[in-house]
């Protein structure tokens, strides 16, 4: 029963997630599908632990579960009717199959990517098994929000009491929502429905890479870089223990896809993609703060590059800029909401003198540490036996592809929107109380792996393929 | 074919690192560590420390108590996570309440009588749920 009543909690968001992608892109064709499908989950838990919230901050303390559930079921029903109606003539077929690779080179990369996806799904069960209620941040503050709202009835407020002492009460609630969603379902607080949370996040992000590049680059490099973020192991493990930076890697990873879709020129779908981009961001903001400080440095390239770079008509910036807001408005309204009426304090910012701050930022020091550890960390990235090593190496002996105009503004937008959030990051641990190294210690490899998806996207959407036949350009997908 | 060498050891690398690093962690279950610790208290109460001071046998987890590294600590946050919000749920605040672990009934008698405490609810495994009683 338990089983049962996780996956209708879960078929519900799916639905609404792949309705939103449709309605977003148009209908869904054969290049969008994929898309549309991988990041439906993610997507689909975001809207309805806004949806929850906003239901529960309504009607506290009147109404129960049962409620909630005929409105999000009536919902998923108005999602599927429209799915089934809106169905788009597949005009990229011809996209799709420029992609002909020599039939020993179809295997070898059929069987490698095989043997690193069954990898890490082994790698990920056992590390459920071994760790079935996740790890340290998961208890103090996910799953253990998850188990006030499920099981605190009308008191489910105290799970932000300061008398709890540990975990985040300023994190958002995308995360224990998702997880006492399913359990309201199941019935119980039972260990598989954070699992089964974390588990879709982690491989939805394999998904996203997979379909994005398939459609804006080549199937072959599609399959590589799935290969690479499935064969690695930081990504999985952080996932089994259900940690909350993996959704929020999935949110950033999704916005920066959703970002090339519309701006790149590679796909026919961006106006419906800002709304999704804006969906995305927001989401990443209602997961966890370092989600928020996306969202500023994507807004910041957003207005140069957009607004500035690009030399779009004012109009034109203007509305794409209103779809976007349009797609963040839901979970701006939600953290507002959260921000007002019940997250504690933050414990970086609050109760801070700023001499203290101003000290710590002229600190030469705390900057030498903090560097430090960065470089380390970027070494160690995805947490391979080799480090970041045969990533880099790969990338530079197959070198970078020639972009187009649009693609190089836009990689470059996206380039310098992850550097600003690795550098809003840095001056987080510059400044933080106490000493840095400590901090760090416990959550730097988290926390540069947010951006990591985003980062594998980026490398494998420039690089030149490394047995392309005649010109750098021959067999990609034409751009629309 | 330099480039189709580099492909193939890529892949081969990358395969032989997800195997080599693949390791099965030990198991970590909370209520394993909840079931290893014998009292975790929510709050530093007056009552308690007395207790703990006379029998020696309770550990303080919570802030100002003597405990609040490592294997405690974790034990601490088991407790909450595990028995908090169900507390919550039976109309306790959390904020005087001691989680407790008896393994002789006599004992927990003993407590109970001696510290005015009485009982809220039995988790299982000899753990329970107290709080400060009204009468002796």
């Amino acid at each position: 029963m338990t089983a049962i009543g996780i996956a209708l909690g879960l078929t519900q968001p799916f639905i609404l997630g792949l309705a939103l992608c449709s309605a977003a892109f148009n209908g869904l064709d054969r290049r969008t599908w994929l898309l549309a499908a991988a990041l439906s989950g993610p997507f689909g838990l975001a809207l309805t632990s806004a949806l929850f919230f906003l239901y529960t901050r309504l009607t506290y303390p009147g109404h129960g579960f049962l409620y909630y559930a005929i409105l999000e079921s009536l919902l998923a029903a108005g999602g599927l009717l429209f799915l089934l109606r809106r169905r788009r003539s597949d005009n990229s077929s011809r996209a799709l199959h420029t992609d002909r690779l020599p039939r020993g080179w179809v295997a070898v990369l059929a069987v490698a990517l095989v043997a690193a996806v069954a990898i890490s799904l082994g790698r990920f069960w056992t590390g459920v098994l071994a760790n079935p209620d996740g790890r340290w941040d998961a208890w103090i503050t996910w799953n253990l929000r998850a188990r006030f709202i499920f099981l605190g009835g009308e008191r489910w407020l105290d799970g932000f009491s300061r008398e709890l002492m540990v975990g985040q009460t300023d994190y958002p609630l995308l995360v224990p929502i998702s997880v006492a969603r399913l359990w309201f379902y199941a019935g119980e607080a039972s260990r598989l429905a954070p699992a089964v949370v974390a588990f879709l996040f982690t491989f939805s992000i394999m998904g996203a890479v997979g379909a994005a590049l398939s459609a804006m680059r080549l199937p072959r490099q599609a399959v590589l870089a799935v290969f690479t973020l499935a064969s690695a192991p930081a990504l999985v493990e952080a996932g089994a223990m259900q940690f909350g930076d993996v959704p929020v890697a999935a949110f950033i990873l999704g916005s920066l896809i959703l970002y090339f879709v519309h701006a790149s020129g590679r796909m026919p779908v961006q106006r419906g993609a800002a709304v999704l981009l804006g969906a995305s961001l927001g989401a990443a903001a209602w997961t966890k703060p370092e989600g928020l400080s996306f969202l500023v440095c994507f807004l910041i390239c957003w207005v140069f590059f957009e607004g500035v770079a690009r030399k779009q008509r004012l109009d034109t910036f203007v509305h794409s800029s209103l779809r976007l807001a349009a797609g963040l408005l839901p979970f701006a309204l939600c953290l507002v909401v959260f921000q007002r009426q019940l997250a504690g304090a933050n414990r970086f910012f609050s109760d801070r003198d700023f001499l203290d701050v101003l000290g710590k930022l002229s600190d030469a020091e705390r900057y030498a540490i903090v560097a430090g550890a960065f470089l380390k960390q970027a070494g160690l990235l995805g947490g391979w036996t080799f480090g970041a090593a045969p990533l880099v190496t790969v990338g530079l002996v197959f070198g970078i592809r020639r972009l187009s105009i649009a693609e190089r503004k836009t990689v470059l937008a996206g380039a310098i929107t992850l550097c600003l959030a690795a550098a809003s990051y840095f001056l987080v641990y510059v400044i933080s109380p106490g000493n840095p190294q400590t901090r760090m210690s416990v959550s730097l490899s988290r926390v540069v792996l947010q951006l990591y998806p985003a980062l594998v996207f980026l490398v494998f959407f420039l690089q030149r393929w490394p047995l392309q036949p005649s010109s750098p350009t021959a067999g990609l997908p034409a751009a629309e | 074919m330099m480039k189709k060498a580099i492909l193939l050891v890529y892949l081969a690398l990358g395969l032989y690192g997800a195997v080599a690093s693949w390791r099965i962690p030990p198991l970590r279950g909370l209520r394993d560590a909840l079931a290893r610790n014998s009292v975790i208290p929510f709050q530093d109460y007056s009552c308690i420390k007395e207790l703990a001071g006379d029998k020696g046998r309770m550990d303080f987890l919570g802030p100002g108590s003597t405990g609040g590294a490592g294997q405690e600590r974790f034990d601490f946050v088991a407790a909450q996570y595990v028995l908090a919000p169900a507390l919550l749920h039976s109309g306790y605040s959390g904020q005087d309440l001691v989680v407790a672990r008896y393994t002789e009934e006599e004992e927990l008698n003993q407590a109970l009588r001696e510290y005015r405490l009485e009982i809220v609810q039995s988790c299982g495994r000899g753990v329970y749920l107290l709080r400060e009683g009204s009468s002796p």
